[in-house]
Formats: structure tokens, C-alpha cells, sequence
């Protein structure tokens, strides 16, 4: 390769993932340099690598979620010369002593796309309650997928910034910081649950799930749909449980027209079976 | 990102709430060592306080970043070497708009969804690039796979997940 022609992608995926050798193989040393000299000035080379890298960052981000040590945040305040409890003081002050508190700003808002907003929370809310659902990761993931369609559509329509009231109910639900309480009966501990939707002719499905317990490593859930006509049970994603126990399979890839007698949910190896491994750790139908 | 500009320690704060999860999950992914996976958390997180400027706003999504940070930190450690120069001001495409948490679950459900489903022979190549930094020639030699097997596998590895993103889109 010369400076005058492109890397190939190959040489591209490569260089963005580093190059192995920093000082250690003067080859290999030779060819990372050729191709960040040639990409320094070349744009389409460097729009390639921002596509890459990308990528890259969304697996990097679908690793399982593990939560750092409580005391690590302590311990990074430290090192950074600052005062994590003066800093959370602080904060509550200025927030009037009562927490994080969103600034409500008013601003003439187009009516209609005000109400398409609320219309589009509500409708979130409504479906959520029709699951049966009391987890907000329900609540998230379909006011999420709501939001996002709206934004398409204001992007479209050039009003995108209008949907601010909706973006406010989105905030509150999706919030780190906000408080999530699953009520059951007292002195009884959350069990884990899920909630599928599921449409036969369309071959959709979605699926969420809390109170999930954190998994082995180099294992995954997966859930199955057991179909009605007795044929082997058909596996509808695998998924991993968050910090809190949440997770979701969105759309799994599904065959058309299968009635499906249950639901089910095993734990697998990573990258999920063909197969369900038993025992089934949720079930319903 | 302007308020850790402005060297408010709440931002930092902030920023570490949203954000250490992703951050050390990487670490550890790579890593396999709590401890160690805290110690790269901190170096990420202080070089964004003592370094603002080194995420700047162009580069895209600053989790993306945060996590591709994370993760070339945690594999110069694995192996012993000098720093990954300059991937990290590496630019990210635009298009990964991470802004939400539920937004950001919803499109990594569908990358999860991919990387299960794809071939295990891309997927093992993929994982041992991006999470065990080998090169494509050392994972053709612990394969046993020809070096151009390797590449393409690695390659459709990527190009599934851009497909998952084209949909998401």
C-alpha cells in the first residue's frame, strides 16, 4: 500500500482496533503508520473509520452489564482531588434540597404536536398497563420505541424540537436517577417475571422481564415460543439482565404463523442453543 | 460535557451515574478481574476530568466513546504494552444517538441479538480482535483459519452489526 491508495477495510478494522504491536514489531508498526498517515488525509477514509468505530462501540456496549463496586466512585473522587460528599451536598442545594429536580421550560409549542406527545406517553402508559406490567422497563422500552418514531416523524415534519413534553415524560421514566419501586406483597421478596406480546401472522414478539437474577459468566438467557402444533420449541432470542435485573428481547427474528401453546425461558451457554436447556426458569402461556 | 469543561464536579458525578456501568462492564469483559476492571474504569474516568478536551463533541456518542476508551485501556494492560496512540481521537459515526438509557438498551438489544445470531466462527474471530486485541494473523494462527478467512469473518461480523443499526434507523 502507498500513501495514495486506500487501506482496505480490512487494514481499516485493524487499525481502529489498535495496532498490536506499539513498539514491538517493527512490521506491523510500519504498516499502522503507513495507514494513519494516509488517513490523516484522506476523508473518506475517515468517514469509513468513524462508521467502524462505530460499530465497534456498540459491541463494546452489549458486553453483560455488571455494576462497579459502590466504594469505586468514592475512590475516583479521591484520585480526581475531589469531595464526592461536598459535591452531593452541592448538588441537593442547588436543586432546592429536594433532589434532582428537571427545570420545566415553558415556550409556545405547537398544540397538536404538544398533544401527539402526551397522546404518544399515554399510549405508552396504557400499553404498559395491559401488559400487566408494574416494571418500568416495560414502560421504557415502549415509550422509548414511541419517542423514536415520533422523532422520525417530527424530523420529517422539520419540528423534531416540539416534542418536548413527551422528551420530559421520557426523561422521568428512562432517568437513572429516578426511584424504581416494584410494590408486591409485604415481606415478600420480588420474584422474576416476564411479559410477552407476541402476533403469530406477523412473526413479532416483544419481551421484557425484571428481577432477573445475574447470570454465570458465559451464560445467557434465552427465551423460547413452545408452538401449539407439538413442533419443537422455537428459540426467540437471547438476553442478558442489567444492574436491576431488566432485560428485553425486541423483534426477535421469528417464523411466520406459529401459534404458540407457551413461553418459555432457559438459562445457555453464551450465544444461545438451539435447543432449550432445562430446567425452564420462567414459563407461561 | 461543557459543565466538566467548566471543572464542575457534579458533572462528573453525573456523568460517572450514567456511565460507569458501561465502562467498567468493558474492563471486566476484557480484563476478568474486578479489581483491575475498577482500575481501568478510573483511568478512563479521570482522563475525561483531566482531559476534557480529549472527547470532543464531533467524536459522537461520549458512551460509545467511553465504552471503545474502556476497552483499549483494559487491552493494553492484557498485554502489556504502550497505549493504543491515537485510536482514541478516533472519530464515531454520527449515527450511533445513544441518548436515552431505554434507547440505548433498545439498540443494543438488537446488536445482542445480532452478535447470537451470526456464525460462531465470526463471532469467536470478532471477540478475540475486539475483546483479546489479538491480531488477525494471531487469531489465524490459533485458529487455525487462513489469514483471509479470518479477515472476512471479522468483516461480516461488523457488517451485521451496521445492518442491525440500518434497521434500528
Amino acid at each position: 500500500m502507498t500513501n495514495d491508495q486506500h487501506p482496505g477495510t480490512d487494514e481499516l478494522i485493524q487499525y481502529c482496533m489498535g495496532s498490536p504491536s506499539a513498539g514491538q514489531d517493527a512490521a506491523i508498526d510500519a504498516d499502522a503508520a503507513r495507514v494513519r498517515e494516509h488517513v490523516r488525509a484522506c476523508n473518506e477514509c475517515r468517514s469509513e473509520i468513524a462508521t467502524l468505530m462505530g460499530d465497534m462501540a456498540l459491541m463494546a456496549m452489549t458486553v453483560p452489564q455488571t455494576a462497579p463496586p459502590a466504594s469505586a466512585k468514592q475512590r475516583l473522587f479521591q484520585a480526581a482531588g475531589l469531595d464526592l460528599a461536598e459535591t452531593n451536598a452541592g448538588s441537593r442545594i442547588r436543586n432546592g434540597g429536594h433532589g434532582d429536580v428537571i427545570p420545566i421550560r415553558r415556550r409556545h409549542t405547537n398544540p397538536l404536536v404538544l398533544w401527539g406527545g402526551w397522546i404518544v406517553a399515554a399510549a405508552c402508559l396504557f400499553v404498559a398497563v395491559l401488559l400487566h406490567s408494574t416494571d418500568h422497563a416495560a414502560i421504557q422500552q415502549l415509550a422509548a420505541e414511541n419517542i423514536a418514531m415520533m422523532r422520525r416523524m417530527h424530523t420529517f415534519a422539520g419540528a423534531l424540537a416540539r416534542a418536548e413534553e413527551a422528551e420530559k415524560v421520557m426523561y422521568l421514566l428512562t432517568a437513572p436517577e429516578a426511584q424504581h419501586v416494584t410494590l408486591v406483597a409485604a415481606h415478600a421478596k420480588p420474584e422474576p417475571t416476564g411479559h410477552a406480546v407476541y402476533l403469530p401472522s406477523r412473526g413479532t414478539l416483544v419481551f421484557t422481564a425484571s428481577n432477573l437474577a445475574p447470570l454465570p459468566a458465559n451464560k445467557t438467557y434465552e427465551l423460547w415460543v413452545i408452538p401449539a402444533n407439538g413442533t419443537a420449541p422455537v428459540p426467540a432470542g437471547t438476553f442478558q439482565p442489567n444492574g436491576r435485573g431488566m432485560a428485553s428481547v425486541m423483534l426477535p427474528k421469528l417464523p411466520l404463523g406459529v401459534r404458540a401453546k407457551a413461553f418459555g425461558v432457559t438459562m445457555e451457554n453464551a450465544g444461545g442453543s438451539a435447543t432449550p436447556t432445562m430446567p425452564i426458569l420462567l414459563a407461561g402461556g | 460535557m461543557e459543565q466538566i469543561r467548566r471543572r464542575q464536579p457534579a458533572a462528573l458525578s453525573e456523568v460517572y451515574d450514567l456511565y460507569s456501568t458501561v465502562v467498567y462492564s468493558v474492563a471486566l469483559r476484557v480484563l476478568r478481574d474486578g479489581a483491575a476492571a475498577e482500575d481501568v474504569m478510573q483511568e478512563v474516568f479521570l482522563k475525561l476530568w483531566q482531559q476534557p478536551d480529549s472527547f470532543a463533541d464531533r467524536r459522537g456518542s461520549l458512551c460509545g466513546w467511553l465504552a471503545v476508551v474502556s476497552r483499549n485501556r483494559a487491552i493494553d494492560r492484557i498485554r502489556g504494552r504502550k497505549r493504543l496512540e491515537n485510536v482514541d481521537d478516533l472519530q464515531l459515526s454520527n449515527g450511533l444517538d445513544l441518548g436515552t438509557e431505554a434507547e440505548r438498551e433498545i439498540m443494543l438489544e438488537k446488536v445482542r441479538t445480532v452478535m447470537a445470531d451470526i456464525p460462531v466462527d465470526q463471532r469467536q474471530a470478532v471477540e478475540m480482535a475486539f475483546f483479546e486485541g489479538h491480531t488477525h494473523t494471531e487469531i489465524a494462527e490459533r485458529t487455525g483459519q487462513p489469514l483471509g478467512t479470518v479477515k472476512t469473518r471479522i468483516r461480516s461480523a461488523l457488517i451485521a452489526i451496521r445492518k442491525a443499526l440500518d434497521v434500528q434507523g
